[in-house]
């Protein structure tokens, strides 16, 4: 209920952008219902990438698109069952270990313990605000 | 060499088609071609009551897919244009009574004939649609500046292969525009990504002509008349700027007044 | 079960709520209990025969009314193929399955209902938007009304344009039909043809809509009264066209709900109607004439040129 009051009173944002942010989002999903064998073969190209680098379960697997109010979004849960240990005969690189590369410091005290895990990488996708009402 | 068939489809129904198809019909006569106008729509014609020509229909499509006449029986000729011929739709019959490809025969006779064939599209997706489309090697697609005909209009888009389509974008209101309360025609090329031939302003205007039954481009000193005109030349070739429809309302006219410049 | 403010409310919890039964049933079930004793919800289907004259609308609108007033309602998007009752309710987003999947089986009834946001009682069927509507078996569409009428007090049935298959899907198992024309000569011819085409016993009735009161004045429109002289259909209402009806469809939301719409308030006296009050259909006064005659003094009213 409250959705729909916020909604209504908006005055702010005139009625044509809430109308072309609305046609955005309901077509991509036409059109992605429309075209269920691309649909496929993007999802055949996403696992084989994928399998490269880890070993999942196909049986468990989920793909999927979903629209909420203002997000279109391409939903993956992938079941992992092992990370290959070495490189695939495509020889493709593999993740070795689950640390990443230390980044180079300047000399300083160390803030870490030798050991310690990961340090902060940067993100690199913003986080998205939470816009849901 | 043929002429070039075009469908007028657009999905959602009441966007404006048949003015369309009428009207452009009118408009490319009016620049000396040979045009000839066929109604697809079986058991829903209209395009014979917009041109005003209801009372003249003998034989129609249905008739001359089923060789019960010939083509110069059928298609009926405009008195107040040179080169308009229309070819109507049967009242009666219902849309599974034409199948694509007697479509594709009968426009391709049209095409030797004829420099244009405009095809009036039923709205929709169905039997009326297909058949429609199927005979045309370009696609005019008439949309209105609103949601569900957008949707519609791409969604129709995506139904017609490989032929050549542009929009033309109808009704749209230019003080709506402003004020932000109506997608602009930037807006649309946006969304639908098609290249746009024609822009027509809302204009009670073509309520009159349609119940007179008298297409508007008749009288060249309207402003929708103009409009067509330029849509018209765009399809022969011709690069027509788009006509600046603010300069067409009041504070066009007030300033064309001041400045003394002419319309 | 009974958090009123939750947002996902289950088809049988909102039910519930105005005590009524909801068992879950898919239409083969309906087939099998073709005898179901119950007191069956009114089924309208609302056509025209033209494009574009308002039907999505209508159907919005008077269903959003409906459940307003307390009745439990469902909305029937039977325009496969291209639905836009969804975007005229602004539910597109909460779309997953449709009227084709309850149909052949694929999910249940409640799986494919969308419940509106705003207003508790009223729930949406969609369209398939990926299939045509040849799809549709037509006994089978009959059941799934018949169902619906089980469980709602209104099922409101959106027509497609034409009369084709489509149209013949959206009739059957309808007891009623809405004709919504405009005073135009092609919108009026084919709600004429449409007319011709339903079964007898289907009691219809007529909405005029996008009328302009200035320009039935001016004589440029047909009035209301030609067009029932015409049609000869009992008038259940007459909708003025206003600016609010692209604003509300560019927001998502009924046309009722913009205050002081005249296009609302018409659909709200439809909805008076529908529920058995008779409330007097207004006549549109055109705006006075001070605008007019201001842009004559300017020189900027085209002086009108007809001949005889």
């Amino acid at each position: 209920m409250l959705d729909f009051i916020t909604r209504f009173f908006r005055r702010e944002e005139a009625s044509g952008s809430q109308a072309k942010e609305r046609l955005r989002l309901v077509l991509m999903s036409d059109r992605v219902s429309l075209a269920p064998e691309i649909f496929d073969a993007m999802k055949g190209e996403m696992i084989s990438v994928v399998r490269r680098y880890l070993d999942i379960d196909e049986g468990g697997l989920d793909v999927h698109f979903e629209s909420a109010e203002r997000r279109f979004m391409l939903l993956a849960n992938i079941p992992v069952l092992s990370i290959r240990p070495k490189p695939n005969g495509d020889g493709h690189a593999a993740l070795v270990s689950e640390k990443m590369p230390r980044r180079r410091r300047r000399r300083r005290k160390p803030q870490v313990a030798p050991d310690a895990e990961t340090p902060s990488v940067e993100p690199d996708a913003p986080v998205e605000p939470d816009t849901s009402l | 060499m043929p002429g070039t068939v075009y469908v007028i489809t657009s999905g959602k129904g009441g966007v404006g088609k048949t003015t369309t198809t009428a009207n452009l019909g009118g408009a490319l006569a009016k620049l000396g071609r040979q045009v000839a106008l066929v109604d697809a729509d079986i058991g829903l014609r209209n395009l014979d009551l917009v041109l005003g020509l209801e009372k003249r229909i003998v034989y129609d499509l249905v008739d001359l897919v089923e060789e019960r006449c010939q083509t110069r029986q059928a298609l009926i000729k405009d008195r107040r244009f040179d080169n308009l011929y229309l070819l109507p739709a049967s009242q009666v019959k219902d849309k599974e009574s034409v199948t694509e490809d007697q479509m594709r025969i009968v426009m391709r006779k049209l095409a030797a004939d004829f420099d244009d064939v405009l095809i009036d599209c039923p709205a929709g997706i169905e039997h009326g649609f297909r058949n429609a489309v199927a005979g045309a090697d370009q696609a005019l697609i008439v949309t209105t500046p609103e949601v569900a005909a957008i949707r519609d209009a791409d969604r129709i888009l995506g139904m017609l292969g490989n032929r050549r389509c542009r929009l033309i974008i109808n009704r749209v209101r230019v003080e709506m525009v402003r004020t932000g309360d109506m997608l602009s025609v930037d807006d649309v090329v946006e969304i639908l990504g098609r290249d746009v031939v024609g822009v027509v302003p809302d204009d009670e205007e073509i309520i009159d002509t349609t119940n007179r039954g008298e297409p508007i481009v008749l009288d060249a000193s309207r402003r929708l008349a103009r409009i067509y005109n330029a849509i018209a030349r765009r399809l022969l070739g011709e690069n027509v700027p788009l006509t600046n429809l603010s300069e067409d309302g009041l504070w066009g006219r007030l300033r064309r007044l001041v400045t003394g410049t002419g319309q | 079960m009974t958090d009123i403010n939750r947002e996902e409310m289950t088809v049988e919890e909102a039910l519930s709520l105005s005590n009524q039964e909801a068992p879950a049933e898919t239409a083969r079930e309906a087939i099998a209990r073709p005898d179901k004793k119950v007191s069956l919800g009114r089924t309208i289907v609302v056509t025209s025969g033209k494009g574009g004259v308002g039907k999505t609308t209508t159907t919005a609108n008077l269903g959003s009314g409906l459940a307003e007033a307390g009745k439990n309602v469902v909305v029937v998007d039977a325009d496969v193929g291209l639905r836009n009752l969804d975007v005229t309710l602004g539910l597109e987003n909460r779309v997953r399955k449709h009227l084709l999947d309850v149909i052949e089986e694929k999910c249940s009834l409640d799986e494919a209902l969308v419940r509106d946001r705003a207003r508790r009682t009223l729930f949406l069927l969609p369209a398939a938007q990926d299939r045509e509507k040849d799809d549709v078996p037509q006994d089978k569409m009959a059941a799934l009304v018949r169902t619906l009428a089980e469980r709602f007090d209104f099922v409101l049935i959106d027509s497609p344009a034409g009369i084709e298959q489509g149209f013949r899907n959206a009739v059957v198992g309808a007891k009623e039909a809405i004709i919504v024309t405009t005073p135009e000569v092609s919108a009026v011819r084919d709600a004429d043809r449409i007319i011709g085409l339903l079964p007898p016993d289907v009691e219809s009735r007529l909405i005029v809509n996008r009328v302009r009161p200035a320009l039935v004045k001016k004589g440029t429109m047909m009035s209301v009264s030609d067009v029932v002289d015409i049609l000869r259909l009992e008038l259940i209402g007459v909708v003025p066209d206003e600016k609010d009806i692209i604003i509300a469809a560019n927001r998502g939301t009924p046309v009722i709900d913009i205050p002081g719409s005249e296009t609302g308030a018409a659909f709200r006296r439809i909805v008076q109607r529908l529920l058995g009050e008779s409330i007097p259909i207004p006549t549109f006064q055109a705006a006075d004439g001070f605008l007019t005659r201001l842009k004559m003094t300017l020189g900027l009213q085209r002086p009108d040129t007809r001949g005889g």
